[in-house]
Formats: C-alpha cells, structure tokens, sequence
C-alpha cells in the first residue's frame, strides 16, 4: 500500500501524502488575502527608514549652521567694536532674562551704536582684533575713532535704554571679558554721565577701576 | 523575499501564492478554527511583511515563514492560557493543548461533522488525535514542505527526534486509512 522511508527526506508514506493532500485544500477566505496583499503594497517606502537620521543629520547642520553664522557676525564687527564681544558666550547671555529685548539683540544693537566709542579706548593689537584676521594700525583706529567720535557716537546709542546697557556691561562682566565689558563702560559712560548709577552693585567696585 | 524588500510587490503576491495555503492549513490543523487561523495566518504575513527590510537569506523562506507560523501559533495558546508555558515541543504539555485544541474543533462544528466520510477526512481527523508535536512534524513536512533538517531546526529537536515524530505521525495516518478498508 505504501512506502515507508524513514530515512529519507522526502516520502515517508507517498501514498498517505497524495490521500493528505487531497483531502487538505483549505485556503484563506479572499477578505484575508486582500488584507495581507494590500498592506504589503501600501508598505512605506524604503528611504521612510532613513527618515530618523535623515531628520537627525538635518538638525545637526542647522545647528551647525546657526553656530557658525553667530560668531561671523560678531568677527565683522570686532575690529570696529569692542574686542571681547566675539567671546561672549551664549550661555551667559540666556542668563540674562531681565533684558527686554534679548541679551544677543541688545549686543547687536549696542555694536552698532557705540562703535566709535568702543574703538577708541580699545588696543588695535588686541588679542581679539589680530583674530579677527583685521589688525588695524593703532594710529588707524585712533584716527577713524576721533573721527567717528563727534559725528556718529551720540545719535544710535541714545535708543539703548540705560538699563539695557547696564545689563549687557554685566553680562560681559560675568562672561569673564572685562576687556569687553570695560569698552561697554567706557562708552556707556560717554553717553549718560550718570552711568555707574545703572550698574549692579556687584560691579560698581569694578567699575571704579575702570577708567 | 529579497526582491520584495528591494520594493517588488509582485515578488511578495508570488510569495504569497505559492505558500498561504500551506500556512493557512498548518494553523487551522493545530487550531482546528477557521476564524482563529484566519486570524493567526493574517498576523504571520503582517509580520512577514513588517520585517522584508530586516529578512536575510540565511534560511530558506519557507523555513523563516514556518518558524513566524509556528511561534504565533505558541503566543497564541500562551494568551489563551494565562502565563502558563505552551510548547509544541514539550510533551509534558501536549495533553493540555490537545484539550485546548479539542475545544478549539468543538467551536468548528463543520468541520469536525464531515469528518468521518472519505479517506482525506479520516485522514484529518486521525491527525487531530495525535500528539501536538508529532503533528506539527507532520503539518511542517507536508503543508510547508520542509526538510528533516529544517524541521529539526525550526523546533529546536534532533534530526533523530523528529524522524521518530514523523515515523509515529505516519503510522497513525496509515492506520486510520486502513481502517476503511
């Protein structure tokens, strides 16, 4: 009737494995066929895989981006602004959350308007000066500083409100670039005689060295 | 299967072909229902699917689907039983899930009341009183037509034992047929 082989692979019993399957010829109802043939036809595509890394290196250049545009904007100035504000650190200036408009904006902003102040009481040959790649001669800077001096010194500074000032000389202070803060000074006194009133307590005793 | 993963639909509808009777028939074998092998044979494609980017041809794709087929049918039995520990494999056990399966047949009334007719359903019903791990022997060779070897491998038994499995499965069969003689 059969040919059992134990010892093959293949046809233990032929003759019960053509009645088997004969007999056994259930098949999945179409309802799930269509379910399981539709989901492998709406799989994601395969770059949906990268999608993580692709989202994950997409941030990464951003915020390399952003990390290499803030300090170029402050190298453009440097060499006309004070030295140390290429320094300051970000961190210092989040401390800073009693300044209305932002500590980076209120640097921007005091760049800006107290440049010739800066310049003038500011070494050419600083350290921040030779690198920012700009070494002006100090007979130069002194030049375009007495010259800036009378025309452009007193109309943009007198939008920073003193408070404002104040608050970014201490956040230079904090930063540890007291070569910065001590410009910020020196031009914050040049524009408001009453300048030192503005200052923290902690840095009035700072501030009386600086002259 | 490596075709489907480099984006083939058409390879997965000729997978699909040529191997869901084969899974679909070893799960309603061990179940005995209809509508929870249905339900099993859909998640074990929805796995396969799920996993064609991680599939590597270290096996056969017949002998990867079976070991998917084959543990969802043991997660199945484990949820139906709590936390207590189902294996095809562990004999201690096989009288309990032949109890679950016996159960599971009970609900399919159709199918067990046709089963006492012709030879092929003889046939089905003869192997639906042997133990779980003989039939699953039985079901991998002929419905997923793997190999001693792959078996062995599948269940984690010897060569040795599944032969014997196979041996016992085989006699069972043969006696249930001539006894319609």
């Amino acid at each position: 009737m059969s040919t059992m082989r134990p010892d093959g692979d293949d046809d233990f019993d032929t003759m019960i494995d053509g009645e088997w399957r004969k007999a056994s010829r259930e098949e999945p109802r179409p309802h799930v066929d269509a379910a399981i043939l539709a989901a492998a036809r709406t799989r994601r595509p395969r770059f949906a895989t990268w999608q993580p890394l692709a989202a994950a290196a997409a941030i990464a250049g951003l915020a390399f981006l952003l990390v290499q545009s803030l300090p170029r904007e402050h190298a453009q100035s440097a060499p006309e602004s004070a030295p140390g504000l290429q320094q300051e650190p970000a961190d210092a200036e989040a401390s800073r959350s009693d300044a209305a408009s932002g500590p980076r904006q209120l640097a921007k902003e005091s760049q800006a308007s107290v440049e010739p102040a800066a310049v003038a009481p500011a070494p050419a040959t600083g350290p921040h000066a030779t690198a920012a790649g700009a070494p002006a001669p100090a007979a130069a800077a002194e030049r375009a500083a007495a010259a800036a001096e009378s025309s452009s010194l007193a109309a943009p500074t007198t939008q920073i409100p003193p408070e404002q000032w104040a608050a970014l000389i201490e956040t230079l202070h904090a930063s540890g670039d007291l070569a910065a803060a001590a410009a910020q000074l020196q031009a914050f006194r040049m524009q408001h005689a009453d300048a030192d009133r503005y200052l923290p307590e902690a840095l009035r005793e700072w501030a009386s060295a600086v002259e | 299967m490596l075709a489907y993963a480099g984006g083939s639909t058409k390879a997965f509808e000729q997978l699909y072909a040529r191997h869901r009777g084969g899974t679909y028939r070893y799960l309603l074998r061990h179940t005995g229902n209809r509508a929870t092998a249905e339900e099993l044979h859909q998640e074990v494609w929805l796995k396969v699917v799920r996993a064609r980017d991680a599939w590597s041809p270290q096996a056969r794709f017949a002998t990867w689907l079976y070991t998917i087929a084959r543990n969802g049918l043991i997660d199945h039995w484990r949820a139906r039983r709590g936390a207590r520990l189902v294996s095809l494999d562990d004999e201690g056990v096989e009288s309990a899930v032949e109890a679950a399966l016996m159960g599971d047949r009970h609900e399919a009334g159709p199918l067990s009341a046709t089963m006492n007719v012709e030879s092929g359903q003889r046939l089905v019903a003869a192997l639906a009183t042997i133990p779980p791990a003989q039939r699953d022997a039985f079901l991998l060779h002929v419905e997923g037509g793997l190999a001693l070897r792959e078996i062995a491998a599948l269940s984690g038994a010897s060569i040795e034992t599944v032969k014997s499995r196979l041996r016992y499965a085989y006699g069972r069969l043969r006696t249930a047929l001539e006894d319609l003689q």
